[in-house]
This record gives C-alpha cells, sequence and structure tokens, in this order.
C-alpha cells in the first residue's frame, strides 16, 4: 500500500471521530496522532476499536505540568497505519473513563498507568495492583516526577511493604 | 461443592518474568484463573530516562534473554520514527537478518520446551543442539551468541563478514533439514494429535479483544504480522520478492500454536538466506546528530509477537519518556479465556503454548481446604507426561517423537 492511501486513512478517522477532536497531525504516512477531550476519550477509543478496526496495542502515560498524558497506540492492521488517541488528564483529579471496561486489552495497562501514576480509571473492571505489591501505601506513584528516587529520600516515612 | 484453589508461583529468580498463577478447581476442572505479575519489575522505563539516546539500547537489550535483539530494534525504530530518517540499505538487511536468526533459535528452544512438557526429552536434546547451530553463526556475525548489541539509531553498529555469512548459510540448511524433520514428526503423529488438538482453544474473537499478538494470535486466524503491516528496513522488500510469508491457521488450539512456530522457522529460515544472497554494499549508518523535540512509536515482530516502544524528547541527549511493552503483556491475560474447562494437565500445556517464560510452574503449592501441601515443578511436568503416556496406552501406538 502506498503513502497515498495513508495519507487518505487520515479522513477515515476524521469522519468516524468527528467532533470529538480537538487536533489532528500526521507527522509520517503511517503514524496518526488525534487529541480528544478526557471527557470524550472512551467514547473517542471505542469508535477507534469498533468502527476502525484498532487493535489496542498499548498505552502511554506521561506526566507534564498541569496533566497526565495518555495515549493508547491503535494499530490499524488492514490500513498499515498506526492511530495514536491521546488526552491530557488533568492534575489534581486525575480522573478519566475508563477504557478496560469494554476492551479486555486495557485491562493490566491501565491497571498499571494507575499505580504508576496515580491516575483514577472510573468504572474499570479489576482496579486491583498490578506490578506492585498489594500493601502498597496509597498516595504513592512510582513514576511520577515528585516521587523521591532515593531511598534516603523517603525519611520516616518510607512505605513499610513487607 | 467444594472447590479447590491451587497457587502456581510467584518466582524462580533465574529467569525473567515471573508470574503468580491462582486456579481455582472443581475437580479436576479449571474454573477460573487469576494473576498476578510485578515480581521483577526493574523500572527500565524509568532508568531509560537517565541514559542518553546511545546507551539506551544496551539497557533494553537486557530486558530479555532468549529475543534480545527485539527490544533495541523496536526502540532503534521508535527514535528513526521521531526523526523520520531511514537507516542506509546494508545497515537494514543487517539488522532484519539478525532479527530472523534470532526468531529460529528463540522458536527452537520453545520447541525443545514443549518437547520437555510432554515428556519427549528427546525432543528437546536435538532441537537445543540445532539451536547451537544457530548460535554459532550469531556468534561469527555478531561476536556474541546473545545480546548482539548490533542496533543503533540510524543503522548497524558492525558490519558483518563474509565469511560469517557463509558460515550462516550453511547453519541455515542444516536446520532447513532437523525442521522438516520435526515438522513430520509433529504432523504424521496420533499421539501428538490426541495430546495437543482442541485443548486450550483460543477464538478469533477473544485474540481481538486482548489484542494477543505473534504465536498466539496467528493460530487463531488473526493475520497481525507488523514486518508485514508496518514494513520496516527490509521486510517489505522481502515479502514484495516473495521470500517468505506470513503463517496464519484458523483453529487456535495448542496443536496449531506448536505448527505455527515449526513453519514459521522455516520461513525465517527462506528469509535469512535471502537476505544473505540479496546483502547490498555500502554504508551500515546513517549518521545521526542531535534528536530534535518530538516524539516516536516503533515496534518491531519479536519472536513472540509485536514488541512497541515509545519515545518523547525534549531535544535534549536524554529521552524524558521511554515505554516498553513486551508481547507476554497482552498474551498472558488470554490465559482468562483459554484455561476455563480444561484439566491441571493440560494448564502446563497451556502454559507452554503461549512461550512466556517458564518459570511461571518453577514452585507449585497446592491448598485445599483443610491442609496445604507444597509441590515442585517436576511434578506439573509429570502430571502432563502421565497424560501423555495414557493416550499412548490407549491407542496402542508408541509416538513418532519417542524414536527421532
Amino acid at each position: 500500500m502506498g503513502d497515498e492511501e495513508k495519507y487518505k486513512v487520515m479522513e477515515k478517522v476524521k469522519k468516524a471521530l468527528g467532533d470529538l477532536i480537538q487536533s489532528v497531525d500526521q507527522p509520517r504516512p503511517n503514524r496518526i496522532y488525534v487529541m480528544v477531550h478526557q471527557d470524550d476519550f472512551p467514547r473517542a477509543a471505542k469508535i477507534v476499536y469498533k468502527e476502525l478496526d484498532g487493535r489496542l496495542a498499548t498505552s502511554t502515560a506521561t506526566e507534564t505540568r498541569d496533566a497526565v498524558e495518555l495515549i493508547y497506540h491503535f494499530m490499524m492492521d488492514a490500513d498499515l497505519v498506526m492511530c495514536n488517541l491521546k488526552t491530557l488528564v488533568a492534575k489534581p483529579e486525575l480522573k478519566v473513563g475508563s477504557v478496560g471496561a469494554f476492551l479486555p486489552a486495557a485491562d493490566w495497562i491501565e491497571r498499571e498507568m494507575a499505580e504508576m501514576y496515580g491516575v483514577e480509571f472510573v468504572g474499570h473492571p479489576d482496579p486491583r495492583h498490578l506490578l506492585l505489591p498489594d500493601g502498597w501505601p496509597e498516595g504513592n506513584y512510582p513514576y511520577r516526577s515528585d516521587y523521591p528516587q532515593r531511598p534516603d529520600g523517603f525519611g520516616e516515612e518510607r512505605p513499610k511493604v513487607y | 461443592m467444594k472447590k479447590t484453589t491451587l497457587p502456581i508461583g510467584p518466582f524462580h529468580p533465574l529467569l525473567e518474568e515471573p508470574e503468580f498463577f491462582t486456579l481455582y478447581l472443581d475437580g479436576e476442572k479449571v474454573v477460573k484463573v487469576d494473576l498476578r505479575i510485578g515480581y521483577n519489575h526493574r523500572g527500565h522505563e524509568k532508568l531509560a530516562t537517565g541514559l542518553t539516546w546511545d546507551q539506551v539500547p544496551f539497557l533494553v537489550e537486557r530486558i530479555c534473554g532468549i529475543c534480545s535483539t527485539s527490544h533495541p530494534y523496536a526502540y532503534v525504530l521508535a527514535v528513526e520514527d521521531l526523526l523520520g530518517i531511514e537507516p542506509p540499505p546494508r545497515g537494514k538487511y543487517i539488522r532484519a537478518l539478525i532479527g530472523e536468526m534470532e526468531r529460529i533459535h528463540s522458536h527452537l528452544l520453545w520447541l525443545g520446551l514443549a518437547g520437555h512438557f510432554i515428556g519427549y526429552n528427546t525432543v528437546w536434546m536435538w532441537s537445543w543442539r540445532y539451536r547451537e547451530e544457530i548460535l554459532d553463526a550469531c556468534e561469527k556475525l555478531t561476536g556474541n551468541r546473545n545480546h548482539y548489541a548490533m542496533c543503533r539509531v540510524g543503522g548497524a553498529r558492525r558490519d558483518v563478514s563474509e565469511e560469517a555469512m557463509e558460515f550462516t548459510l550453511g547453519a541455515l540448511d542444516s536446520n532447513w533439514k532437523s525442521t522438516k524433520m520435526f515438522l513430520g514428526a509433529i504432523q504424521d503423529d496420533p499421539v501428538i494429535h490426541k495430546r495437543l488438538k482442541n485443548v486450550g482453544i483460543l477464538t478469533k474473537e477473544d485474540a481481538i479483544a486482548y489484542g494477543a499478538v505473534g504465536p498466539t494470535s496467528r493460530p487463531s486466524g488473526v493475520p497481525w504480522d507488523i514486518r508485514r503491516d508496518d514494513p520496516y528496513d527490509a521486510y517489505g522488500e522481502s515479502l514484495e520478492a516473495g521470500a517468505w510469508d506470513v503463517i496464519v491457521t484458523q483453529k487456535g488450539d495448542v496443536y496449531e500454536k506448536a505448527a505455527v512456530r515449526v513453519l514459521e522457522i522455516l520461513e525465517s529460515i527462506k528469509l535469512s538466506r535471502w537476505l544473505i544472497e540479496n546483502m547490498p554494499d555500502g554504508e551500515i549508518d546513517a549518521k545521526v546528530g542531535r534528536i530534535p523535540e518530538g516524539e516516536g512509536v516503533g515496534h518491531h515482530e519479536a519472536p513472540r509477537g509485536e514488541v512497541i516502544h515509545y519515545v518523547r524528547s525534549d531535544g535534549s541527549n536524554k529521552p524524558i519518556r521511554h515505554k516498553v511493552r513486551a508481547p507476554t503483556f497482552t498474551n498472558l491475560p488470554t490465559y482468562k479465556v483459554t484455561c476455563p474447562g480444561e484439566t491441571v494437565a493440560d494448564v502446563a500445556l497451556i502454559t507452554a503454548s503461549i512461550d512466556p517464560c517458564y518459570c511461571c510452574t518453577e514452585r507449585v503449592g497446592m491448598v485445599t481446604k483443610n491442609r496445604s501441601t507444597s509441590v515442585t515443578q517436576e511434578d506439573l511436568v509429570k502430571l502432563s507426561v502421565e497424560k501423555t503416556l495414557e493416550i499412548e496406552k490407549k491407542i496402542g501406538k508408541k509416538s513418532n517423537l519417542s524414536k527421532i
């Protein structure tokens, strides 16, 4: 499939997502980046999964100053294009609807993002810890920039896990 | 009715990716499976943000000890996606060649362990003997049996010599014959058919919903292969030249997962030969300087499925975010649908069919209502082997595999 056809996939994505789109970008023929509002996020993910036949490869959370940015990497295998669906989840509430509620592929990765970045996925079917132990103290999110990276940074407060 | 809980795990520190399974049993049948991971979380994503762009490949190479080139491969593809560049032709061919050699030796390792799990230790010995030849070829090509350090942003790190490629062709020829023998042994064997067919079926719908990748999803009729769907390096050209094909079957049971892997070895041998025969001359590295601001996603079809890396740059000499996702992360949760309804003796097989790391079955604790006992991995394998022997007795025939 040539590059021109890959650029046409953008029209398909725009048509399917419609008003939900805040901004789109296609820096290279096989990569599409779509930004949506956090309230519309699960709805947009459902459209990409059901109507555009996107396979959820994984998701990435990145911390910015005022928000945690989520990127869901959907591979559209039939169109040979990867559609990266983005949203900004505002601090300090950090609440967003869960994609794992209807898509099992998002189950584990949302649990990981929840414990590492403190994002709450509303409606997640199984909101337990994935990588961290069950006794991990609340409010400690290891991948956040304010998390102390050295053990002595914990001081007296260092969580006792076992 | 009294329900039994059977915890498996959590880990043995020799191998990567330990998991903890809890099997909820009703008699011998598995009713529900619960998984816990995280016993060996090493924080690679955080560590990568403290290293320079050129140091990260060495770090991510050490995520997996078997498919060691798949992570740096996906990482350099992600950074090249950020930069919008392509390596020179020879660099592309060298990287693809290493990727394919790795697929052959990883699948052979799996084949050996699968043989061990169903009770044919000769298969184990023989397939690992042929794997040695491929590892020797890897050593000739790159200087190492594993952890090749051949991927670098913008191309390959080292050139490969003509002599090493000649040696590799010899190893590939020898492996072609042995793989054909293994394929024949599996395809015509009534015992293997009885033991593996209709066990642990993963339907197409479930494979799509769970996002299963690689040789876990392709036997279920899901034709996803990153080498074809998002062609990178030499894979697009070689597919057009008809050097290889994607293997897809429809049923999704353990038998087909085994067959797909053996057939993929043959395809990889064909592709490796094609890459060596068509290896272009010239530069191997597009000298990359500063990494600008931006983001990129790269993915590579590793032996176990798609490995995906995401990087973000703020224009400095280090990534500010690096995300890693290994194929087992999406393949493992399919246990939730493949294990229920099967017996405990088959769980070891279904475990093996996904090709995760085997440490999970290393230590098994059995908890019933009033007492708790502990059994080892050998007991679980013994259960599986006993079932094979039972089948042999029932149909009154010895397996071809025991004669190899």
